[in-house]
Order: structure tokens, then C-alpha cells, then sequence
């Protein structure tokens, strides 16, 4: 994928950038290539190096190795203000004694713009974060969500390259992130700017991000679209860090009919889908069963078990809880708890802990997980392998 | 909020206002008083001992004298006060608490062993002009005051309003006029108020270091009273605190004092 469009991989471009901090690295070797035009979430705990790559872009500190380029020219030695690269910041950092227009018009004024066109941008600014009008007031008079679009707004006026946002919602009370959220996609859409998020909100990353940049231990753990990181985790860290529950350990069988795991303790035999899986050096395997893609159904109809393309087993129902919209259940077979949320069937409402189930899933949509990092120091070492077997299940 | 003050705290309230303000009225009323010594004025208010005050040049002047060196010591102390402070602030480097002590020290050795050394010194370069020794003097003096108050003040900005303009294309030094010296404003009046009220009220270093010739008020009032027992004193009290009160209805009028006690 990289090889097709390799013009538009490169517009933004870390190659082996290292940052130390009194020894400590906090971006250790991060290489990492954005398209022009990308919407693109540096994801991960703190302390896992985002905001520091985020500061190293924009230019507040300098790498101790390795280089960043954009648009083909390396930034080294290049003023903040001369990169392109506009900054939002988690604490806003507003001026709390100008205006807001006053504000927003600050680097247009930095840049010596007349009177004439600062007005005109300022205002298509206002007008393009939904502020318009507000241009009098100062910081203190407007709510959290406000001043993060007059933070927007500062830096959307000066048209850059390159858009930087360091936790932008992490201060903001949730109704009002998912609204800014939406915000930030529909802005991107309409401006087209490529864009750089930096969170520790999956949710916040996967909704509005073309890519995620999953970073631990100052290192690139996957890069990936969502949807790739969600169902194909390729490390143990990423599988964490996207919190994965129906963890099912077992050993990896080969059958004519395809593989099988053979969970330890007596819980059944689980059908697996047909393709390369991670294994551990024991041969042991690891897959998740996604809440969602689990099935309540009336006892006896799970009572089939295997075949190529659906899971289906019987079961004691340990728990219901009604949510309104949704089921949420844990189904117990023979020892291995399996929890999951359904729509809300009338038949399923009446039932007790205890009652006899079936629940069944689609193989597809079982996700097979790295095995877990045997210690910190090794998994540092090799993070893109997470210390796995690669086995070809089906060659 | 609505519940009415308990009794006794109104009281208690009564009790610290009388002796905050208690002292203030008797030297009031001493001053008006018509007879030769201290006393209270029985038989009518007499303004006698305001004409005897500014019939004696030595007071005017003196109060002049201290006026000029309190602007002079507050200034130059918020100049200096205010660089160090910047040095200081939201920073982490080797030597920052000894750097902090040693701007902070007159504040804790005591003002007689302060004003010994320092006379001591200048004596041995053979500085005898009062008022520039004064002045520097004073600045030291009212130095860790401006310090104290601009570290607190730079402490509650921002960081990253910094890095914003930068980000924005404000090299360092309109950063600093830009956005850190304008959100400093009540920062550096309460600064400069502390030094101005310090220097001006100082008696310990300016006895040391004034003179025949060069004197300050405060300097001034301490010599009358140890040998004169007249109401003088009392009037040029009363001169003062009407003259502080003025100021302080300025400054609310111009600038809005609870705007800067916050």
C-alpha cells in the first residue's frame, strides 16, 4: 500500500526520531509516514511519547536523532512559526487578556497582514469553527467547548500545512467532546488539511481518523486504519491497549475442516478462522470474542457446535442486565465465561440466571491476538513481532 | 448566605476594627490638639501643630527626600526584580533555590546586621554620598518583595500561551510584550506598591546610611521624637495617612483595587 502511492506517503515523514529525556527515551526510533491530506491519531497511554512527537513536529523541542520532513524538505533548524505546522493545545492556551478576534488574528499580525484582510480572515475563520459574532468577547466569557474552537480558529487562520491537535478534548465533558469531535472531522473534510491527533481515547481515534498510530514505550506499536487495529491487533501492547474481554487461551489444533482451540479445562472446542494466526512458542493461541458479535439464543438451537463459518454452543446464562436499547449477558460453557450485549428480544427478557442458553457467533468475527509479552524488555526490543511465531495455518 | 452574622462575630469584627483604626483617631485627635505637649484637644480643635510642621523646612524636605527614593528604589527594584523573576519562574536549573535564597535574604537577616555590613562596605570604598547609597540600599531592600510577587504572578500563566506564540511567529521578545507583560499588569503595580510602601517606611538601613544634610522622613520623625515631645509628630502622622488614603482612593478609582488584590 505504501509502494502505491509513495508521493503522498511521504508528505509527512519521521524517520528514526529519538527524543531522551535525562537519559530516558521518550520517543525511541519512531518512523512514521502521514499522506497528504490524512487524518491521523497518535494513540496510546501517556507517557508513551505523543505529545513529545507532537512538540518535536512543531518545532518546541529539537529530536536527538532521526529526522522529520514535510513535504519532501526536512523541518531541522526551522522555526516553529516557519513549518507550517499550527499547534492546539490541551489547555487551550488562549491569551486571556485579547479578544477573541484579537486572538485569532494573532499570527496573521505576527506576519505584518493589513488591517483589511486580517478582518476578512479572521472572520472566515470564526465563521468556519461557528463562532461568528463572538469576536468581542474575551476567553473567560465563553464555555470549555468555545475556546477550543477559538484555539481552532487561531490556528485554521494562518492556513497551515499541517494541523496539530495535543489533546484537544481531554478537558471537555463528554456530550461536548463527541460534538467538538465531529467538528474536527467535518473541518477536515472541508479544508482537506492533513491532520495529526494527538489522544488516549480510542473511541476519539478510531471516529475520526483515516489512521492510528498506536504508540508505547516511545515506539510504533501498529499503524493502521481502525478497523485494522480493532480486529487485527499485532502486538500484545496494541491487543491491550484496545481492551479486548472473551479472551480464549488454548492450544491451536489442525483439522481437515480447519483449526480449532482447544481451550485448557473443559470448555469446548472452538472453530477458528482460516488464516495466519500468532502463536507462542508452546504452540498456545490467543483470540477474542467480540461482546457485540455475540448471539443469546433459546436452548437447544446452540446445541450443533462446530462448523466452518458459525460458533454455536449451549450454555447456563450467569447474568442479565437490562440497558434499555440492549441486552447484557454472560453465558458460562463448561468453564469459560463468555460475555456479551444483544438487542433487547422480548424473549430474552423474561430469563433468569441459571436458564439454560444457547449463544453462537460468526467465526469471522473472532480476533486473534498476540501472545502476551513474556517481559517489558523484550517486547521493547521487538515490538512489531511481539516475540511470535508467525504460522502459516492453512500452507 | 442570607443568614444574618452571628453576634459575636460582629463583635469580634468591632474589636479588630477598633484596634486597627483606635490608634489612628487618638493620634488624630492629639493633633488637633491646642496645648504644648501630647494631649487630647480639650477646649476646641487648634491646627497649630500643622503650621509648626510645615514651618520646619527639615520635614518638608525630608519628605521629599524619601518620596523620590521610594519611586527611585521601587523602580529599579521592579526593573531588576522583574528579570530575575522571568530567569526564575516555571524554570528548573541547577543553583535555582540558592538563587531564590539569595534574592530573598534581606527579607530574613535581620535589617540591623543588613545595615551595619552595608554601611561597613561602603564606608571602606569611601561611598559617601547619602543618596546613591541609598538607592542601593533600598533596592536591595525591596528587591524580594518585587521578586516574590512576579514569580507568584508568573507561576499562574500559562506555559503554553508561550509555545502558542511562538507557534504563531512571536520571536521571544514580543512574547514577552505581547503576552507575558500584558497579563503581569496587577502583578507589577502590587509589586511596585510593595516596594514603593517598603522604602518609603523604612527606618532601619536609612539610619545608617543618611546623615547631616540628607534625611528621610521616617529618619526624621525617629530623631524629633527622641528629643522632642510636641504634637509635630502627630500632624505630620495624620499628613501621612490622609495622603496614603488619597492615593488609595486613586488607585481604586483608576485602576480597580479588588481587580488587583485578586
Amino acid at each position: 500500500m505504501a509502494e502505491t502511492a509513495r508521493a503522498d506517503a511521504a508528505f509527512l515523514r519521521l524517520d528514526g526520531v529519538v527524543k531522551r529525556f535525562g537519559g530516558q527515551a521518550a520517543v525511541d526510533g519512531l518512523s512514521l509516514a502521514v499522506r497528504r491530506g490524512e487524518f491521523v491519531s497518535l494513540l496510546g497511554p501517556s507517557g508513551g511519547g505523543k505529545t513529545t512527537t507532537l512538540h518535536m513536529i512543531a518545532g518546541f523541542i529539537d529530536p536527538d536523532a532521526g529526522d522529520i520532513l514535510l513535504d519532501g524538505a526536512s523541518l531541522r533548524g526551522l522555526p516553529s512559526h516557519r513549518r507550517g505546522a499550527a499547534m492546539v493545545f490541551q489547555s487551550y492556551a488562549l491569551f486571556p487578556h485579547m479578544t477573541v478576534f484579537d486572538n485569532v488574528a494573532f499570527g496573521l499580525r505576527m506576519r505584518k497582514a493589513g488591517r483589511a484582510e486580517i478582518a476578512r480572515r479572521v472572520g472566515e475563520a470564526l465563521e468556519l469553527v461557528r463562532l461568528e459574532g463572538l469576536g468581542g468577547r474575551h476567553p473567560r466569557e465563553l464555555s470549555g467547548g468555545q475556546q477550543q474552537r477559538v484555539a481552532l480558529a487561531r490556528a485554521l487562520v494562518l492556513e497551515p500545512r499541517l494541523l496539530l491537535l495535543d489533546e484537544p478534548l481531554s478537558n471537555l465533558d463528554p456530550r461536548l467532546r463527541r460534538e467538538l469531535r465531529d467538528n474536527f472531522v467535518d473541518i477536515h473534510r472541508r479544508t482537506g488539511m492533513t491532520t495529526l491527533l494527538v489522544t488516549h481515547d480510542l473511541e476519539e481515534a478510531f471516529a475520526t481518523s483515516d489512521r492510528v498510530a498506536i504508540l508505547g514505550g516511545g515506539r510504533l506499536q501498529q499503524f493502521d486504519t481502525p478497523q485494522a487495529i480493532y480486529t487485527r491487533p499485532r502486538t500484545a501492547f496494541v491487543a491491550d491497549f484496545v481492551g479486548h474481554g472473551n479472551v480464549v487461551a488454548g492450544r491451536l489444533e489442525r483439522h481437515a475442516a480447519g483449526l480449532r482451540l482447544r481451550p485448557a479445562g473443559g470448555a469446548p472446542v472452538l472453530p477458528l478462522p482460516a488464516e495466519a494466526v500468532l502463536t507462542d512458542a508452546a504452540g498456545e493461541a490467543r483470540y477474542a470474542i467480540p461482546a457485540h458479535a455475540l448471539r443469546l439464543l433459546p436452548a437447544g438451537q446452540g446445541a450443533g457446535g462446530l462448523s466452518a463459518a458459525e460458533a454455536a454452543f449451549d450454555g447456563c446464562l450467569r447474568s442479565l442486565t437490562y440497558l434499555g436499547a440492549a441486552l447484557r449477558f454472560e453465558v458460562e460453557l463448561h468453564g469459560l465465561l463468555l460475555a456479551g450485549e444483544c438487542a433487547a428480544g422480548a424473549w430474552a427478557a423474561g430469563l433468569a440466571p441459571g436458564a439454560q442458553v444457547g449463544v453462537a457467533w460468526a467465526v469471522a468475527d473472532m480476533i486473534p491476538l498476540p501472545p502476551p509479552e513474556p517481559d517489558a524488555a523484550q517486547a521493547a526490543s521487538a515490538p512489531q513481532a511481539g516475540g511470535a511465531r508467525l504460522l502459516e495455518a492453512l500452507s | 448566605m442570607n443568614a444574618r452574622p452571628s453576634r459575636l462575630l460582629v463583635l469580634w469584627t468591632a474589636l479588630v476594627t477598633l484596634f486597627i483604626l483606635g490608634p489612628l483617631v487618638m493620634v488624630l485627635l492629639v493633633s488637633l490638639t491646642p496645648r504644648d505637649y501630647v494631649s487630647l484637644p480639650e477646649g476646641g480643635p487648634s491646627l497649630r501643630w500643622y503650621a509648626a510642621m510645615l514651618a520646619r523646612p527639615e520635614f518638608v524636605d525630608a519628605a521629599l527626600n524619601s518620596l523620590w527614593l521610594a519611586l527611585a528604589a521601587a523602580g529599579s527594584a521592579l526593573a531588576l526584580g522583574l528579570a530575575a523573576a522571568l530567569g526564575i519562574a516555571g524554570r528548573d536549573f541547577a543553583g535555582r533555590g540558592l538563587l531564590l535564597g539569595v534574592l530573598m535574604s534581606p527579607l530574613f537577616v535581620p535589617l540591623i546586621l543588613s545595615a551595619l555590613a552595608i554601611l561597613a562596605v561602603f564606608s571602606s570604598w569611601g561611598w559617601t554620598h547619602q543618596p546613591s547609597r541609598l538607592f542601593v540600599a533600598h533596592t536591595a531592600l525591596t528587591l524580594p518583595y518585587v521578586v516574590r510577587t512576579l514569580v507568584a504572578s508568573l507561576a499562574a500563566l500559562d506555559r503554553r500561551q508561550l509555545l502558542a506564540a511562538r507557534n504563531l511567529g512571536a520571536g521571544p521578545w514580543r512574547c514577552f510584550l505581547r503576552v507575558t507583560l500584558p497579563q503581569l499588569g496587577p502583578g507589577l503595580f502590587a509589586a511596585g506598591l510593595f516596594a514603593f510602601i517598603v522604602s518609603f517606611d523604612d527606618v532601619g538601613l536609612s539610619l545608617f546610611l543618611t546623615g547631616t544634610g540628607f534625611s528621610t522622613l521616617p529618619v526624621q520623625l525617629f530623631s524629633y521624637a527622641s528629643y522632642n515631645s510636641d504634637p509635630t509628630i502627630a500632624a505630620v502622622s495624620v499628613t501621612m495617612v490622609a495622603l496614603s488614603f488619597a492615593a488609595v482612593i486613586l488607585v481604586e478609582r483608576g485602576f480597580g483595587l479588588q481587580r488587583l488584590m485578586r
